[in-house]
């Protein structure tokens, strides 16, 4: 439902940066997810009138960054859809509820597809810390081009990395899950889908 | 599920008053005189059908989040509290008479860590991040602190399907005002709950932590945290 959307997007619009993003003096080249401070999330809306929303809590990413010419930069990840929370309150049935959703056909299938893919083809730059990465999304065995809504959130250089940077992002974007040719349980379950990524990635050692 | 009766009354009234024709006068000056009905047939069309009592929170579909800034802000920690409950008492006609508690079990947090936390974190007194997270003292202290509470006093209509909801929001032993906006989203009848409406809400907010004494890390973990819930309550049988 559209209202949901929007909510969601103008939370992200608001949410707290860091007071003074910089690209300067950041490190080009190649940045690994720093998996402790990553989360990466779907909604979809159920019943037309709540938000769905699980966590992938298995994924990783290789970003080429370049501060210089940030829309150069170029993404991949890749995400194992049978690794989810739903935080189903009940324990016994969480994990039944999460091994359906992740095995099986009308849900994520991951016996027949076990990863899901994102590649990035083309960036632009829309702000100065704002931009929209587009790529190829292969889930369900279904390659289609994406874009997200991307945002630098600055540079980090905590001491127990050294000299290596820490750089912080928030992207989000919607598809359509029937466009990968999932449509079960159409009319409870949403078409369209809310993915949420906010993490870290910390600069590759030499 | 409320009854359509006053709007199917004034329907049928209105059709015999159209199709009445002189054959039928009488009707017709019935129709005419009925009073008009009252404000429901002014709601929204997701809130007209909609039954005005007590409502439990649907578990099974409800998801409170926090989010806080880390590094200074360069990304979202996100935590989820998956026990929580809540109670609703919930007036369509007048949703700002609407009542909410909120309970949340702060001894059950998700931080989705991944890998082996006691490898990296080796002179933890916790066994796992969750378990830091939940009761060490710096944090939501859970053991001296097993609840934590949201109590509405006031809300207000801000719009057709959205508004403010005021309430006291303790933790860590510490009551402050919050105000969350919140947005109705409509209602769902699924046959599984036999008649029985489910409403669905979307609500935000952000509080800052250090209002309630938590203030570890400060700020290379940031004081304003973002509250969101999405969920659905289910009217009491």
């Amino acid at each position: 439902m559209r209202i949901l959307a929007v909510s969601a997007g103008l939370l992200a619009l608001t949410l707290p940066a860091q007071a003074n993003p910089t690209l300067e003096g950041v490190a080009s080249g190649l940045y690994e997810l720093e998996k402790t401070h990553a989360f990466l999330t779907w909604t979809v809306e159920h019943n037309g009138i709540s938000g769905y929303t699980v966590n992938f809590t298995d994924f990783d990413a290789d970003l080429v960054f370049d501060a210089e010419t940030p829309a150069n930069s170029q993404l991949s990840v890749s995400i194992n859809p049978t690794a989810l929370n739903t935080n189903y309150p009940d324990a016994a049935k969480k994990v039944e509820w999460e091994e359906e959703l992740g095995t099986d056909p009308r849900f994520m299938n991951a016996g027949e597809f076990p990863t899901i893919t994102f590649a990035s083809t083309s960036a632009e730059q829309t702000g100065e810390f704002e931009g929209t990465v587009t790529g190829d999304l292969t889930f369900l065995g279904v390659t289609q081009p994406v874009t997200l809504d991307v945002s630098y959130g600055g540079v980090a250089n905590p001491p127990w990395f050294g000299q290596r940077d820490v750089i912080g992002f928030t992207a989000s974007t919607t598809l359509n899950r029937s466009e990968f040719g999932q449509t079960s349980m159409a009319g409870i379950i949403s078409d369209e889908v809310t993915i949420e990524f906010s993490g870290e990635f910390l600069q590759a050692e030499e | 599920m409320k009854t359509k009766t006053s709007i199917a009354a004034s329907v049928g009234a209105i059709a015999l008053a159209a199709c009445g024709g002189a054959s039928d006068d009488a009707a017709s000056v019935e129709a005419a005189e009925t009073p008009p009905i009252e404000t429901a047939a002014e709601l929204h069309p997701l809130l007209a059908e909609v039954a005005t009592g007590t409502y439990s929170l649907e578990k099974t579909h409800a998801f409170m989040t926090v989010k806080v800034g880390h590094n200074g802000g360069v990304s979202q920690y996100r935590i989820s509290f998956p026990d929580i409950d809540a109670d609703l008492s919930f007036d369509p006609a007048a949703p700002e008479n609407s009542e909410i508690t909120f309970t949340i079990n702060p001894a059950v947090v998700e931080t989705n860590y991944p890998g082996d936390y006691k490898a990296g974190h080796a002179d933890s007194q916790w066994e796992s991040w969750n378990e830091d997270v939940s009761r060490d003292s710096k944090w939501l202290n859970s053991d001296a602190f097993p609840e934590i509470t949201f109590v509405s006093t006031s809300a207000t209509k801000t719009g057709d399907l959205s508004g403010t909801l005021t309430g006291d929001l303790t933790l860590l032993g510490v009551t402050n005002p919050v105000t969350l906006d919140v947005t109705y989203n409509g209602v769902a009848n699924p046959p599984w709950f036999e008649g029985r409406d489910v409403i669905g809400f979307d609500a935000s907010t952000k509080v800052m932590r250090s209002a309630f004494g938590m203030g570890a890390y400060i700020p290379n973990i940031g004081d304003e945290v973002t509250v969101e819930f999405s969920g659905e309550f289910l009217q009491d049988e």
